[in-house]
């Protein structure tokens, strides 16, 4: 016998999961979409946003002013979203570097950036696990039945859409916005017809950079950062984009929910399987649907 | 006048066997004088093979593996069932039942896997391996899980190793590796050398050319998928016997990195890359132990070899031997 | 009689995940070294000694070669890891040299891999020791023996570790409370420090509706567990079982951890036990490790520590009736059947199979309770689990279960009565 609140609280999972890796893949489709760059270092900059705001965001809000909600819940994530951003202009040479080099070339350099960024993060921030979830424990919990669930995740998964509608309005209302969506579709076009293409991919990557800065901010309160967690990223992210269709705005969307959906019916009914099952899923979809379920490559 | 083809330093056939014969020499001597070292050149030895098989994929065809890893782990577990499970630790039979079990698996996944575009290729080689990787600790009571598995020391020819000092043992284990490895040399060698090898080549500069001329890129790229499978599943055998012990670790990412840093390293455009390679990144990896961002190494390492060297110390070698032979037929 | 320094190769993890452990028994070691150099070495003659890191076993091993050829040590302390004793204990073997490993409990490594050990000696108590005190302690302490039914869920880290926690809890609650009244409601086996989100797993849990919930979670994965499951209610809604949540430090870490629930310490030693009023070796220990190092010791400190004095105990012993210093059988002689006083009580080191060089030491289980003076949560009403009652006897012939892996296992299996409490 299946509860109400049993069922809210798995879509209310579903939903965060679904926030937080759709705030990773929006940004690697981002760049594959403008410059065919498939970045692996992308999810180090999730994990930097992370470090940023358990290592040194949520300290400057204490000290600056005190331990209360709504600084903490507001100013961290935009620290760390800045200092991806900053990271993102420091490799930015190297992306122009790459854009237009054969396959290896990129996948071996993002890959060389993830190690070092790997080792960036011990240096900084040591090899312990961090944690500041100050802001998850004051939101405290409602309930729902005869159920709890914590009101951080709401706060996450409301800032994920408020993120989408900022996007899509940047996307399709703004200039640089319509610039980015020509360039993927056709970036020798774009540029042939003026468009400053280095200024459209450098917003690009930044843009990236800032919403993977971002997702890692707003996640870090609700869990833990520690070493590795990049490469395991990595893995997933591969699957949602899979899944979604590499390069697709919306693919990043359907590739999140999917393995979000994916990854709570597994642990409700089969948990042992767990991870494998994403992973089957994805190669089921490589086999037979290569462009991903999310309609190809639009933005 | 017998006009013979040239080839430049590393790729021929000569340069190999000369490196090969400079480590054997002087191995008992470094053993000698640091234990330590001597097993350094013993994993050296032993990782050739899988780096060439590994080159043969990305330096010849063109495809970029990031989980090769996985067949390692194949090679690896077959040796470590043969023991546990049929009570065999003939040293002959884990190599070919390891060269069994990387081709059927090979055959299984490159069947899929070669149809696709390298990016994909590339992170759909890791994804799996991680799977292969996950079902190794899954299937615990089987694979000994983390505990691993733990082997007793080889027999070779069906001779027993148990009674001798470790010292023996391991100058045993070391040329026996190093015979292994100059024959696969050799064949590798063959390999790149034939027409097939050629038509990789094809594949690599020109996919749609390739195509457009009537080679089946797929089938080809299966055949150099399975040969590449086949080699980094007998260092996994051997690796399992060096070490005694098959865990799950030899089938993670990390190892796949390694593969790919270690044949980056030494070039992979020039045949003698991977031995070169082989040699060097242990030697690092020896001293980078002690240092703890060995990461961040590897990872400057990758990108400055991409962007400065992409020839690799192959490369860098065979500029001065080139010097060297051009210069001496001018004073001549 | 020589004068020169003897040499010690202490083998710790320095970083990564397993730093949280490996830099406290490295500590217990230095200390133990420190102290003994103070008062004049052993016999004279004092101890110098060299550290390297523990990592993945096939580099761990390296190291040791490293640390027994070329350092030349006279003995060895270290390790932490499971997948790294079964690697060095045949090449110590080999090699010849004398070995305390203070952790690394897999049962695996006496029962199959080293069986008859020369060289090779452990401190820890046997992992499957782990999973059934955490049982045996929750019976007692929540009166399990007096409710009609039990549901149980489980959630363990997926590695060998995790699965002999799991297996051993389980067929202790089977055994001792009758197999027709336990439950088990829900299993789950997330990757060891893989996994930071573990909200999927909490609403299965609670949606299980388990009476327990058993856990050998540590490290990062407890904290975020815990954390997390507190904004669930988990924590209101069934009793967790940990075989090990306090016995990982920094105990700082579980500051907020929630009162009520079973504490297990890796069955093996917690700062406060045995009481310091009654029993001031603990006491000394525990004042001398805080001033030397600002933390409290933990279980991999404790161990390493007592690791050194055993092997000062054993050559001294050997010296009184040889007369002369002892070579290492000698010392080995002395080590087996020997019981020496360490700070979490008696240990002793067994002589005979199974599991022979094996060391025994009862070990405790509590409920957690934050504890001001501290400003963390610590372990109260200590239950003490003697640990002959939970271990494989000497002499005891029997075969490994094919599943669990385990002498253990098997043991419980075949020679516990259903439905009594052993201890």
């Amino acid at each position: 016998m299946i509860e109400l609140g049993e069922v809210v609280v798995r879509i209310y999972n579903i939903f965060f999961g679904t926030s937080v890796l759709f705030l990773i893949a929006v940004g690697l489709n981002l760049i594959y979409g403008v410059m065919r760059i498939v970045n692996l270092t992308h999810p180090a900059f999730f994990t930097l946003g992370c470090y940023t705001v358990a290592g040194l965001g949520v300290g400057i809000v204490i000290s600056l002013l005190g331990t209360s909600l709504t600084p903490l819940l507001i100013i961290p994530p935009l620290i760390a979203a800045l200092i991806v951003v900053i990271a993102s202009l420091i490799v930015f040479p190297l992306f122009i570097y790459m854009s237009g080099k054969g396959d290896e070339v990129q996948l071996l350099v993002t890959y060389g950036l993830l190690l070092i960024f790997e080792d960036v993060f011990r240096l900084i921030w040591g090899v312990e696990p961090l944690r500041a979830s100050q802001a998850y424990e004051m939101a405290g919990s409602l309930i729902v039945g005869e159920y709890l669930i914590p009101v951080y995740n709401i706060y996450v998964i409301l800032s994920a859409l408020i993120l989408v509608l900022l996007l899509w309005l940047l996307l399709f209302k703004t200039k640089i916005g319509i610039l980015i969506r020509a360039s993927s579709m056709d970036i020798e076009m774009t540029a042939a017809l003026g468009a400053d293409v280095k200024k459209v991919l450098l917003v690009t990557v930044l843009l990236a950079g800032f919403l993977a800065g971002l997702g890692g901010g707003l996640y870090l309160p609700s869990a833990s950062v520690m070493l590795g967690m990049s490469v395991e990223l990595l893995v997933l992210a591969f699957v949602v984009v899979v899944i979604g269709g590499l390069g697709s705005f919306l693919g990043s969307f359907v590739g999140s929910f999917i393995v979000s959906v994916l990854r709570t019916i597994t642990l409700m009914l089969f948990p042992e399987l767990e991870l494998a099952l994403i992973y089957i899923v994805a190669i089921l979809i490589l086999t037979f649907k290569p462009e991903g379920l999310g309609g190809g490559r639009k933005w | 006048m017998v006009e013979r083809l040239k080839k430049a330093f590393g790729d021929d056939l000569r340069s190999n066997f000369i490196l090969l014969a400079i480590i054997a020499v002087i191995y008992p001597a470094i053993y000698a004088i640091s234990p330590g070292w001597g097993i350094v050149l013993g994993h050296g030895i032993t990782w050739i093979i899988a780096l060439l098989g590994f080159n043969l994929l990305f330096g010849y065809t063109g495809l970029l593996s990031f989980g090769h890893a996985l067949f390692l782990g194949i090679g690896a577990y077959t040796a470590g069932f043969m023991y546990k499970y049929l009570g065999i630790n003939s040293i002959e039979l884990h190599i070919l039942g390891s060269i069994l079990s990387s081709a059927v698996v090979a055959l299984a996944i490159g069947l899929v896997v070669v149809r696709y575009t390298r990016i994909f290729f590339a992170i759909f080689m890791l994804a799996i391996a991680q799977v292969f990787w996950s079902l190794y600790y899954k299937f615990y009571w089987i694979t000994g899980g983390t505990d691993g598995i733990k082997m007793a020391r080889f027999s070779i020819l069906g001779i027993s190793l148990e009674h001798l000092d470790f010292t023996t043992y391991h100058h045993i284990y070391f040329y026996f590796t190093t015979f292994l490895t100059t024959i696969l040399i050799y064949l590798m060698w063959r390999i790149v050398n034939s027409p097939f090898g050629l038509t990789l080549k094809a594949i690599r500069d020109n996919e749609v050319r390739a195509k457009f001329i009537g080679i089946d890129i797929y089938k080809m790229r299966l055949y150099a998928f399975i040969i590449s499978a086949i080699y980094a599943g007998i260092t996994g055998a051997l690796v399992a016997n060096h070490h005694r012990l098959v865990t799950p670790d030899i089938a993670y990412w990390t190892t796949s990195g390694k593969v790919v840093f270690a044949t980056l390293l030494g070039g992979t455009r020039i045949f003698i890359g991977p031995l070169i390679g082989s040699f060097i990144f242990h030697v690092i990896e020896s001293f980078a132990m002690r240092f703890i961002y060995w990461q961040l190494i590897m990872g400057a390492f990758i990108i400055a070899i991409v962007i400065l060297m992409p020839g690799g110390i192959a490369q860098i070698l065979r500029t001065f031997v080139e010097s060297i032979r051009h210069s001496g037929r001018i004073g001549g | 009689m020589p004068t020169t320094p003897i040499k010690a190769g202490i083998q710790a993890y320095l970083t990564g995940g397993g730093a949280i452990w490996g830099k406290p028994m490295m500590q217990g070691a230095v200390l133990a070294i420190e102290e003994i150099n103070e008062r004049g070495g052993i016999l004279g003659r004092k101890i110098e000694y060299v550290v390297k890191p523990e990592t993945s076993p096939e580099e761990t091993v390296r190291e040791y070669r490293t640390l027994v050829l070329d350092e030349k040590i006279d003995f060895y302390v270290g390790l932490i890891s499971s997948s790294n004793t079964p690697a060095v204990g045949p090449v110590a073997e080999e090699l010849q040299k004398l070995s305390f490993f203070v952790d690394g409990c897999t049962d695996f490594l006496f029962e199959s891999v080293v069986p008859d050990p020369r060289f090779c000696f452990r401190i820890t108590n046997i992992q499957s020791a782990d999973g059934i005190s955490a049982a045996l302690g929750a019976i007692k302490l929540l009166n399990l023996m007096e409710k009609d039914k039990v549901r149980i869920a489980h959630i363990h880290p997926d590695y060998a570790y995790g699965r002999n926690a799991h297996a051993h809890m389980q067929i202790t609650f089977e055994k001792v409370l009758g197999k027709d009244r336990v439950e088990v409601v829900y299993e789950a086996f997330p990757g060891l420090f893989k996994v930071t989100d573990f909200t999927p797993y909490i609403t299965e849990i609670i949606a299980s509706k388990p009476d327990i919930l058993a856990s050998s979670l540590w490290g990062a994965d407890v904290v975020n567990f815990y954390k997390q499951a507190l904004g669930y209610g988990l924590f209101d809604k069934m009793k967790f079982v940990s075989c090990i949540a306090h016995g990982a430090s920094p105990a700082e870490a579980v500051k907020d951890f929630p009162d009520g629930h079973i504490a297990g310490v890796h069955a093996n030693y917690f700062f406060l036990y045995p009481e310091w009023d009654k029993y001031p070796i603990n006491k000394a220990f525990v004042e001398n490790y805080y001033k030397r190092w600002g933390t409290y010791p933990d279980s991999p400190a404790e161990g390493a520590y007592v690791a050194v004095y055993m092997y000062k105990t054993a050559v001294e012993k050997a010296y009184e009736v040889l007369g002369k210093w002892p070579e290492v059988d000698d010392i080995i002689k002395m080590l087996e059947g020997m019981t020496i006083y360490g700070p979490a009580g008696p240990i002793h080191v067994r002589a005979r199979k199974p599991n022979k060089h094996q060391c025994y030491k009862d070990g405790i289980v509590g409920l957690s309770k934050y504890d001001p003076r501290y400003g963390f949560s610590v372990l109260t009403n200590p239950v003490v689990i003697p640990i002959s009652r939970i271990t494989v006897p000497e002499g005891w012939e029997g075969t490994p279960d094919p599943k669990a892996g385990t002498l253990a296992y098997s043991w419980i299996r075949e020679t516990w009565k259903e439905g009594v409490l052993p201890v």
